[in-house]
């Protein structure tokens, strides 16, 4: 299959009837799983597909249409062309502009099967042996090609090939009539015949979950610490980059980060860049969706929001620059105290590895259940916890982070520490 | 699509399934009258799945012709093999079903216009933006998506389903007396195509009314107090109960992994008031928001009794859970897109309604909440659930109070069920749900307003 070629008879068609711009992104991705389940490897699925995605524009009107099927580039190019004649003008509209030809190669880019099956086999083993009241729900091991190239009619053509492996198991205790909550971890890489069991944070997950069957409820209701793992905190600092920092709620004037470039929104101690170029971590991106050469940025600095992560169109609407990447992938500054020397300095609180809660609102309040975590009292962790509830508002939670641990973890997306955050409402029965 | 796939239906060999699927979805989104979205989509493809002595292997392609038809079974059956020859699980085929040919499906010419979307969308943001100057933002956001499939099983069975379905988000933004923005939205929905189910944009005036309403009283409203609260669940609630606290506890595959519900099997798991049931196709004689009438494994659909007067009574199944189980399959193997292998997955869960009346409900409480909007919920195996609340009013003394801003409610489902003392009389389908359990799928979910005890978190 030829990407350019099919870009350039979807680009040569939007031309001709009548669009005054156009790009098109042209995908190609393979996807070999083998996946476990009800106690058996049940399935080995091959998945190919291809997908088109051509815009034009025209009279500064948007149209897009997306299909999989490469045959018919002036049906797709006539459609999209019907949906901008209907469509409204918007001065914002455009495409890429930073005149490039490049391409971008990593990773495996193909399936070794032999060695995700057995890599699964030796990983179930190894569980049933050291940790005897796992359940799983379902372990996936699967070999992921994505290939896409973005081209347009500013002669700009970037194109984007990554093999990556992703193992991520989803499962819970078993102890006699107890249960735990569902756990589970995801870790990208590029090694299959590495031990599965040593990949980023599975191992701890595990042993952790382990721990979790029999659980205890809090009487009542108190201002605690929260200790935060670095997947939960993947999840939050992705949940701030979308409420805060993103095109929809900058457009909408809805975030509360809005007028806060180069002002405090979090601790000193609290540095965050995004980084979908590091070298450290298996997946990743070198373009932009919209066509730009992607670059690693900070988000946060010392506590001082550094970017937004405003694509050009997002910028061109709020006059804001446009970033330098598409967010996520992100890397924190480590700390000085080790996460053991963090939960020995907290009196009363939660360590929390999974976060089962509302989507916040625009005012950032979060409320949720803390799952697969732990009650922390005088200076140790005491019993797991179900039914725990966590209250707070995200901005307020950035100002109030007191202590970053020394250790990272990475799961191939992410390197991150535990963070601890001060006055944190947390109730129970 | 159908005459290429059928004719595969009597020469597949060992058990196969060959489905051909296409996918297609209009999107048109507004975001302060600017438009920012306007796109559509077509993903079409065939995919084969072949089952040989407990191992399955699946195989899917793009574009639906013969080259990528014999691709796929080739494919699938490669993969059936190399796992089969790794594992040797040596378990016996499926037990033969009779042969079935059938159709279900309406027009199958969209005859919505992108054109039509936007002046819509249009009409409804112009007035809003006339009738609601305070409003500091709004979104109007139009997902459909219409699914196509021809399925083929070694069994004999051939079927061929078009299934519509048409959305509508009204979000609304509004600053509150502190200069926090607050947000509510209002989700619209049911089967048909945009044209079909959306006739007159002024027929939506009374909800955004309703919404601007509730979003002043939000603005003004306070936050919930943490504890365990008794609370009235508004019916659009009791769905997202009932699929998510219950419904996923209950799926086989889960119960096969360890969900809490596999040691609860004819057992008293709520109050004797309730009865759960996953419809398949048709509910109260009416057609259901997501309509299944054979699955993707070849199953006829039928109803589900989950929960009956109180008592676990079925779990959902596949064709390999019902042998495992030893009963029949139930027509829950559903997949998203051609891609997908088919899982067990809910169709149109719901509580039945009772025989309470909402504001009795409301006047026997004196200190608890009534929860009115949800955004999302997520539930695991040991049944804990938790829902966010966007929306919702304290009671005190027997009466409404204050507005509440965003807040979550939790319980252990088996353990809240048995709290429900009242369902209303009445019944809502919330038409608009995405169920996520590894690929995402459109389900229907509904029910009664509930009274009944929950852990509220708040500040």
């Amino acid at each position: 299959m030829n990407k350019n070629e099919i870009a350039d008879k979807f680009l040569s068609a939007a031309i001709e009837k009548g669009a005054d711009k156009a790009q098109c992104v042209v995908s190609h991705n393979i996807i070999t799983e083998i996946y476990y389940e009800q106690g058996k490897i049940s399935l080995l699925r091959t998945l190919v597909n291809n997908t088109v995605t051509i815009k034009v524009i025209k009279d500064q009107k948007k149209g897009v249409v997306s299909q999989n099927n490469f045959d018919t580039p002036d049906k797709a190019v006539e459609e999209a062309l019907l949906a901008a004649e209907h469509a409204k003008e918007d001065p914002a509209e455009d495409i890429c502009d930073e005149v490039n030809t490049k391409t971008f190669t990593s990773g495996p880019l193909e399936p070794n099967e032999e060695a995700m099956y057995n890599g699964l086999v030796k990983f179930i083993n190894q569980t049933k042996n050291r940790f005897p009241t796992i359940s799983f729900d379902s372990i996936s091991v699967e070999h992921v090609l994505t290939s896409h190239l973005y081209k347009n009619t500013n002669n700009v053509s970037m194109e984007e090939t990554r093999g990556v492996y992703v193992f991520s198991p989803m499962f819970m205790s078993i102890s006699g009539e107890k249960t735990s909550s569902f756990n589970s971890s995801l870790t990208i890489f590029k090694d299959p015949e590495t031990d599965f069991m040593s990949l980023g944070i599975t191992e701890k997950t595990l042993e952790e979950t382990e721990k979790q069957a029999n659980t205890k409820t809090i009487d009542g209701k108190f201002k605690g610490s929260l200790i935060i793992a670095p997947q939960c905190l993947d999840d939050i600092i992705s949940t701030i980059e979308g409420n805060f920092l993103s095109d929809s709620v900058l457009i909408n004037n809805t975030s509360l980060f809005k007028d806060k470039l180069n002002q405090q929104v979090a601790a000193k101690n609290v540095t965050i860049y995004s980084t979908p170029l590091n070298s450290q971590l298996a997946s990743g991106y070198n373009i932009t969706g919209d066509g730009y050469t992607a670059a690693d940025m900070p988000l946060i600095e010392n506590g001082i929001l550094k970017n937004f992560v405003l694509s050009r169109y997002g910028a061109q609407r709020t006059g804001k620059a446009r970033s330098a990447n598409d967010g996520g992938y992100y890397v924190m500054t480590a700390g000085e105290k080790t996460i053991e020397e963090i939960i020995k300095n907290t009196e009363k609180g939660i360590l929390l590895t999974r976060f089962s809660g509302g989507e916040p609102g625009v005012d950032g309040d979060i409320t949720g259940v803390a799952k697969n975590s732990f009650l922390i009292e005088n200076g140790k962790i005491t019993d797991a916890l179900s039914e725990a509830m966590i209250s707070a508002n995200l901005a307020e939670m950035m100002m109030n982070i007191s202590e970053i641990s020394s250790q990272t973890f990475s799961n191939g997306t992410f390197i991150l520490p535990y963070v601890k955050v001060e006055g944190v409402t947390i109730s129970g029965k | 699509m159908t005459e290429l796939i059928e004719k595969y239906a009597k020469t597949l060999p060992e058990y196969t399934e060959l489905r051909a699927q296409t996918n297609t979805q209009k999107r048109v989104g507004l975001s302060d009258g600017r438009l920012i979205q306007n796109s559509s989509s077509e993903q079409s493809g065939v995919c084969s799945r072949v089952y040989r002595n407990g191992s399955y292997g699946f195989a899917a392609a793009p574009s639906v012709n013969e080259e990528s038809i014999a691709t796929v079974l080739k494919t699938a059956r490669r993969n059936a093999e190399f796992l089969d020859r790794k594992q040797n699980l040596g378990k016996p085929c499926y037990p033969k079903i009779i042969p079935i040919r059938a159709y279900y499906d309406q027009e199958k010419t969209d005859p919505t216009t992108q054109k039509y979307m936007i002046d819509f969308l249009s009409e409804i943001d112009t007035h809003i933006t006339e009738k609601y100057p305070a409003l500091i933002s709004r979104e109007i956001i139009s997902p459909c998506l219409t699914t196509e499939k021809a399925l083929s099983t070694s069994d004999g069975v051939f079927s061929y389903s078009l299934v519509p379905h048409a959305s509508l988000y009204i979000i609304l933004t509004a600053e509150d007396k502190d200069g926090v923005p607050q947000q509510l939205t209002a989700n619209l929905g049911n089967y048909g195509y945009f044209s079909d189910v959306f006739k007159n944009p002024s027929d939506y005036f009374e909800e955004t009314a309703r919404l601007y309403e509730q979003l002043m009283q939000k603005c003004e409203g306070v936050f919930a107090d943490a504890g365990i609260k008794e609370c009235i669940l508004h019916p659009d609630l009791a769905g997202i109960l009932a699929h998510e606290a219950v419904g996923h506890t209950t799926e086989a595959d889960f119960v096969l992994s360890g969900s809490v519900a596999g040691k609860y099997l004819n057992k008293e798991v709520a109050s004797p008031l309730v009865t759960m049931v996953d419809f398949a196709s048709t509910a109260f004689g009416k057609q259901c928001p997501v309509p299944i009438f054979i699955d993707d494994e070849g199953t006829l659909a039928k109803d589900v009794t989950i929960i009956e007067n109180g008592i676990l009574k079925n779990y959902m199944h596949s064709k390999e859970s019902a042998v495992h189980f030893g009963t029949e399959p139930s027509g829950n193997a559903r997949a998203f897109s051609f891609a997908d292998e088919p899982l067990i997955r809910m169709r149109n869960t719901v509580i039945l309604p009772g025989e309470s009346k909402l504001d009795d409900m409301i006047a026997s409480i004196d200190n608890g909440y009534y929860f009115v909007k949800t955004g999302n919920g997520q539930a695991d195996s040991t049944g804990e659930f938790m829902f966010g609340i966007n929306f919702g009013y304290e009671i005190k003394n027997g009466k409404l109070g204050k507005a509440v801003k965003n807040t979550t409610i939790s319980g252990v489902a088996f353990e809240m069920l048995k709290t429900v003392t009242a369902l209303s009389d009445d019944m809502s389908w919330c038409s608009t749900g995405m169920c996520g359990k590894k690929q995402p799928i459109s389900v229907g979910m509904g029910g009664p307003a509930i009274k009944c005890k929950v852990n509220v978190g708040g500040r």
